[in-house]
């Protein structure tokens, strides 16, 4: 019955990997760990006899004592019991001991390679995957999913010892007494059905306390990150008593789940203490009226195995559950192992030297099927040229940068660079001349430091200084009290909008890259900030082949050539006083995008403001 | 030296005071959930007492005492009494379960609670310091944790050593036999020093164990967040090593602490003792000190230690990860910094005068100079104000210090009263501020808009909407005002959110304005609408306003320009353009600027840019 509650929680998946796929990989992911396992596996069947091998021998002790003599046979026949019961006690931790260093062996080294595989994969795919996956939590692949596969192999692996367990007793139990061992087998039902009605409460309980604590979480994370706002109103009294009834409902649903849980374990020790009372009044019975042959020791042997009915039972129950989590959890790990990347690195030319030519010729392009962003596109971008591109959103301006970078693979016609096949060149001996700005900056979690050398971290002391005076960087050190120490934070979250890309400039600029793209942040900062920028950016550019998607109107401006973009075409191009003059489209844009950047525009419709423009009070 | 170990006793005290504090707080119920508890476990070590008195009596009568008829209808009554004993074992349990897990839970309630409020007190400075997943992690986690102490941490601890005492307690009182007891005493001692010695030695490697986990994560959401620039400088391979560095020294502490986990020596003595005690039980019987039934109660008695032996190196690992996480919630609530500057109950009248800045200077803890350094200031009533200066000048901490969102040196006033002598909920509320990176509330444009004002009519809304130029586009939305703006107003653009924000404001008719003014870039008409909403807005209000827009700038009655914490120029556009060649750069450099009139400026300003 709790099958109807499987995959309540997950969404369907479509099934790309048949079981038996899944199964074949593993194997082959276990195999190097042939040894620990073999030597495991041989020791839980050890250990499975050893633990039922004690009781026997002590209802033998126990039956042997209750004709007690006094001759020295005897005497030697109880040392022997008693040392015997004594060494395989001992034994049972030895066998544990055994299989969990074998396991210590395993376990991570699999997790390691596991982990490690997952991280590479993620390394070669180019960004068509990221944007598909980004939704997706890729982080957890590496997380969640690789240890949800790795408790499923483990698992597997101990499973086989609670299978055995569960066999043998039974079998020795029936060839001691028959109907005594269907007594005590009774409690295998009622505990499988306890197991599964418990498992469904359980679950129905904790996703109720899941949404709950969602709720708490997401509460907290908009009162802290509003604390401006909630402090500038000075309602924190209003967000405070919000805040209860989410914690009200958070204590309602956890206080529920762990009653349900823990309500469990009463239910078994009940069940147990029942079936521990059925046996010692049948047994009994049987042995004071001699029916069978019933002793206190077969009693002994009855009641103690009854206690690892329970383990097993409980054990296999979850069984199903977890594998089936675990396979889920592999079959999205091999969705990224296995996804081959359009981009992939399979130049063998090695350029040491570029001047910087770029030539688009005859490309097509598109992100999905049958939606083309570029058809047929050419553009020649000579050495040392500062191109902006201009365009409506949707023109096709970030998929030639996307392009020119390798970040996505494109279907038709060539991109070649000082005349040579984009793809004929070795990946990283090409980006290694191309120097990015990303329109949202991100930062490596670490220090300013670090982040500016990310692409080349031989950079002398010399070549670091000059990128941070050029990039404006050594401004905003002044403001930070450890300097280039200062942490970004995760993403660079501990610095100012400006302050990240002036550093993502800086490390553009050490790179030293002969070709230098730049998607320009539409996000603006405050009137200095942004002057830094612009001054910033034209040292940047300088003597280098730039192409910028432009966003500011100073950047147009100071464009050797600007090209206007519209559906993946090139429809104007020229100079910005040029286009200006044609009136085309360019001009069109200008009066929608960049107007209002101008130094002496002014909103119209506003005659009760007087503008002063430059001119000294009389 | 000696003066941080006062403080770190005095905050060890406080701890101290303030979490038993919360885990007494409800007395009734613990003393039931102990005495449950006791009830529990002795009723569990009395199931093999009784086996074994059964076997005894009942079942071998060794002396031949009873007929058997007698026989049967005494092991009738010790079923009977194994039931009632089972039964009353299990609705003790049930209600000792939920009591201890509605104290811990009421707990988690009452903390939470208490860390809400707490953090919402602080000032600024504090949230500037600790980032929204710390906290996040604190309130459920960390929280969690805590509560795992009480339920079941605690009670699972104490089991081993509750059923140690009632074993010995049985041992002599109803098996009789002291030299078992005698017998046991070593394994017991050598028991107890393994369960401290292991726990010892586990502490240090589960934390390493846990750090080393979070770096991986911290790496992986790193490279994947960032793929694109990993991609564009072509570093792949540095990220894998990089990685592989993590998980391996991952791996290592791993393994390390399956070996420990290994050689668990607790259950070695539990087992060793057992066997041992089958062994010279059996002799014992042999020379009539013990019977067998009790032979059979002590090997159960012992058999049943088995279970919260295991169980109690994990219960350790719960009670310090619950201690550690209430010290962790604790140290948060008492950061030093933490506490919100005092306060005078004067209710704020609004403003009539002028707003005065007498040698204010801020500094915050990770800035190596004052951020602010002795600013002196003033502005008229009605007045705009537009600041300017690079990034990290200490603008916004200017128009911050206002608000007392920090706390400062010197002195501010309005209409001549310093600031700090008004209650902090009513000179906030005559504020308006517009921050620089606007915040939405998860939550519909009507819920934002009513944020400061929760009783304004929809008449009142859709006024200020209009105000604020939003009014429109919120009715081109499908679900107009009820439209839900995403995760931080991700589902509306810039120009959007700050027209939403700008109406937030507008709602609560502040005296004076602060404007933190960056939005995304927009196009020319949406450009044009923020500008006049804003100027709607000031009309007649004192306002601060930090901007790129230079319309604004120029419009301003004063623009001061901050550099390096101080003010370096101020006055009109029209006289700053001649004077301040700082105030000159952020005009760039495609615009005829008139010659600078060298001779007039007074501050010697260092002229960045070429």
């Amino acid at each position: 019955m709790s099958w109807i509650f499987e995959g309540i929680d997950r969404k369907d998946e479509e099934r790309k990997y048949s079981d038996w796929e899944l199964i074949k990989r593993s194997i082959k992911r276990i195999a190097p760990y042939k040894r620990p396992m073999v030597i495991s596996s041989i020791t839980m069947v050890v250990a499975t006899f050893t633990s039922l091998l004690t009781p026997l021998i002590f209802a033998n002790i126990i039956d042997t004592l209750q004709n007690p003599q006094s001759t020295e046979i005897f005497f030697w026949i109880l040392l022997a019991g008693g040392i015997s019961y004594l060494f395989l006690s001992v034994l049972s931790w030895v066998n544990d001991y055994i299989i969990n260093i074998q396991s210590a062996k395993f376990v991570p080294d699999f997790m390691v390679n596991l982990r490690g595989d997952i991280f590479s994969a993620l390394q070669e795919q180019d960004m068509k995957f990221f944007d598909k996956h980004r939704s997706g939590r890729l982080n957890s692949r590496v997380s969640s999913d690789a240890s949800d596969y790795g408790v499923a192999v483990s698992i597997v692996m101990t499973i086989v010892g609670h299978f055995l367990v569960l066999i043998f007793i039974f079998i020795i139990l029936a060839l001691i007494n028959l109907p005594l061992a269907l007594i005590s087998a009774m409690v295998i039902p009622v505990l499988l059905v306890m197991s599964f009605l418990f498992r469904k409460i359980a679950r129905i309980t904790s996703m109720s306390f899941r949404r709950a604590h969602a709720s708490v979480n997401s509460s907290m994370a908009e009162s802290v990150n509003g604390i401006q706002v909630s402090k500038s109103f000075g309602v924190e009294t209003e967000v405070l008593n919000e805040f209860k009834e989410v914690n009200e409902r958070h204590f309602i649903a956890g206080f529920r789940r762990n009653v349900s849980m823990g309500m469990f374990f009463p239910f078994v020790d009940l069940l147990s203490a029942i079936g521990t009372m059925v046996i010692l009044g049948f047994g009994g019975q049987a042995a004071i009226s001699g029916i069978g042959i019933i002793t206190a020791g077969t009693l002994y042997v009855f009641l103690s195995y009854l206690a690892r009915f329970f383990f097993p039972i409980t054990q296999l129950v979850n069984f199903y559950a977890q594998l089936q989590a675990g396979f889920a959890g592999y079959e999205r790990i091999l969705q990224v192992i296995d996804a081959e990347p359009e981009v992939q690195d399979l130049g063998n030319i090695e350029i040491d030297q570029i001047k910087g030519q770029i030539e688009f010729r005859n490309v097509n392009f598109e992100y999905v099927s049958d939606a083309p962003v570029l058809k047929d596109f050419s553009l020649t971008v000579p050495p040392g040229e500062k191109l902006a591109i201009v365009g409506h959103t949707g023109a096709g301006k970030t998929s030639i940068i996307a392009l020119l970078a390798r970040f996505y693979e494109f279907q038709g016609g060539k991109i070649l660079i000082d005349e040579i096949p984009i793809r004929n060149i070795k990946l990283k001996s090409y980006r290694k001349h191309l120097g990015m700005v990303l329109q949202t900056p991100f930062l490596f979690n670490g220090t300013i430091e670090e982040n500016i050398a990310y692409g080349r971290k031989d950079a002398s002391d010399e070549d670091l200084q000059r990128a941070l005076k050029i990039s404006r960087v050594d401004e905003i050190l002044e403001y930070l009290k450890d300097g280039l120490q200062t942490q970004v934070g995760e993403g660079g979250c501990l610095l100012s909008t400006g302050q990240r890309q002036l550093v993502s400039f800086a490390r553009a600029l050490l790179a030293d890259p002969r070709i230098l793209i730049l998607d320009e942040a539409t996000s603006s900062v405050d009137a200095y900030t942004e002057s830094m920028i612009q001054e910033s950016l034209e040292q940047l550019m300088r003597g280098r082949t730039s192409i910028v998607i432009a966003h500011r109107l100073s950047t147009v401006k100071n464009a050797d050539r600007i090209i206007v973009l519209d559906q993946g075409k090139i429809i104007e191009e020229g100079t910005h006083e040029g286009l200006l003059r044609q009136g085309g489209e360019y001009a069109n844009l200008y009066n929608t995008y960049f107007k209002h950047q101008e130094v002496a525009w002014v909103p119209e419709e506003m005659p009760q403001q007087v503008v002063i423009e430059s001119t000294p009070p009389p | 030296m000696s003066h941080n170990v006062i403080g770190l006793q005095k905050t060890q005290k406080s701890f101290i005071r303030w979490f038993s504090g919360h885990l007494t707080a409800n007395p009734l119920v613990i003393g039931s959930v102990v005495i449950g508890t006791l009830i529990v476990i002795f009723s569990r070590l009395l199931i093999p007492i009784v086996l074994g008195k059964a076997i005894d009596m009942a079942i071998i009568d060794k002396d031949d005492l009873l007929s058997p008829t007698d026989q049967l209808s005494l092991l009738r009554d010790f079923v009977l009494f194994l039931l009632v004993l089972g039964v009353v074992r299990f609705f003790i349990a049930v209600l000792t379960t939920f009591a201890n897990d509605w104290l811990s839970w009421t707990a988690q309630k009452r903390i939470r609670e208490e860390f809400f409020n707490s953090m919402q007190n602080k000032p600024l400075k504090f949230h500037d310091s600790v980032r929204t997943g710390e906290l996040m992690a604190l309130a459920t986690n960390d929280l969690g944790q805590v509560g795992g102490l009480i339920s079941p941490g605690f009670g699972m601890i104490a089991d081993v050593f509750i059923s140690i005492i009632f074993s010995a307690l049985l041992v002599i009182g109803v098996l009789n036999s002291p030299e078992l007891l005698i017998l046991s005493i070593p394994f017991f001692i050598a028991y107890l020093w393994a369960v401290f010695s292991f726990n010892q030695k586990m502490a240090p490697i589960s934390h390493t164990f846990m750090r080393k986990w979070s770096a991986i994560a911290t790496a992986v959401q790193d490279n994947i967040t960032g793929a694109e620039v990993v991609r564009a400088f072509a570093e792949e391979s540095y990220e894998r090593q990089k990685f592989m560095k993590y998980v391996l020294d991952f791996r290592g502490a791993w393994y390390r602490q399956q070996i420990l986990q290994a050689r668990y020596f607790p259950t070695l003595i539990l087992f060793a003792a057992i066997g041992f005690s089958v062994l010279a039980g059996s002799f014992l019987i042999m020379f009539d000190r013990l019977t067998i039934g009790g032979l059979i109660s002590y090997n159960g008695l012992l058999i049943s230690l088995m279970v919260p032996t295991y169980v109690i190196s994990f219960a350790i690992q719960i009670f310090n990860a619950g201690l550690a996480g209430a010290r962790r919630i604790h140290e948060m609530e008492v950061r030093e910094e933490g506490e919100e500057n005092g306060q005078g109950d004067k209710e704020f009248p609004g403003i009539s005068g002028i707003i005065r800045f007498k040698d204010v200077s801020f500094k915050y803890p990770t800035s190596r100079k004052p951020v602010l350094d002795k600013i002196n200031l003033a502005v008229a009533p009605g007045q705009t104000i537009a600041i300017v200066g690079p990034t990290g000048s200490g603008k916004s901490s200017l128009t911050n210090l206002l608000l007392r969102l920090y706390d400062y040196e010197g002195e501010i006033t309005i209409d001549g009263i310093n600031i700090k002598e008004y209650s902090l909920e009513s000179l906030r509320k005559s504020f308006g501020r517009i921050e620089q990176d606007i915040y939405l509330f998860p939550r519909s444009i009507r819920e934002n808009i009513i944020f400061g004002a929760r009783n304004a009519s929809d008449v009142d809304v859709k006024q200020v909407a209009r105000l604020a130029q939003a009014h429109d586009f919120i009715m081109k939305l499908p679900k107009r005002y009820d439209t839900y703006v995403g995760e931080g107003g991700s589902q509306l653009s810039g120009g959007q959110r700050q027209r939403v924000a700008l109406a937030r404001t507008f709602l609560t008719n502040p005296s004076i304005l602060i404007f933190d003014d960056s939005t995304s870039s927009v196009d020319s008409r949406t450009e044009e609408k923020i500008v006049k909403a804003i100027n709607t807005v000031i009309q007649g209000r004192t306002t601060f306003v930090i901007t790129h827009r230079l319309s604004t700038i120029r419009q301003a009655d004063c623009v001061i320009v901050l550099k390096g914490g101080k003010i370096v120029a101020k006055g009109h556009h029209s006289k700053l353009i001649l004077t301040s060649p700082d105030y000159r750069r952020i005009f760039g450099k495609n615009v005829e600027l008139p010659p600078l009139e060298v001779s007039r400026t007074s501050i010697t300003p260092t002229f960045g840019g070429s």
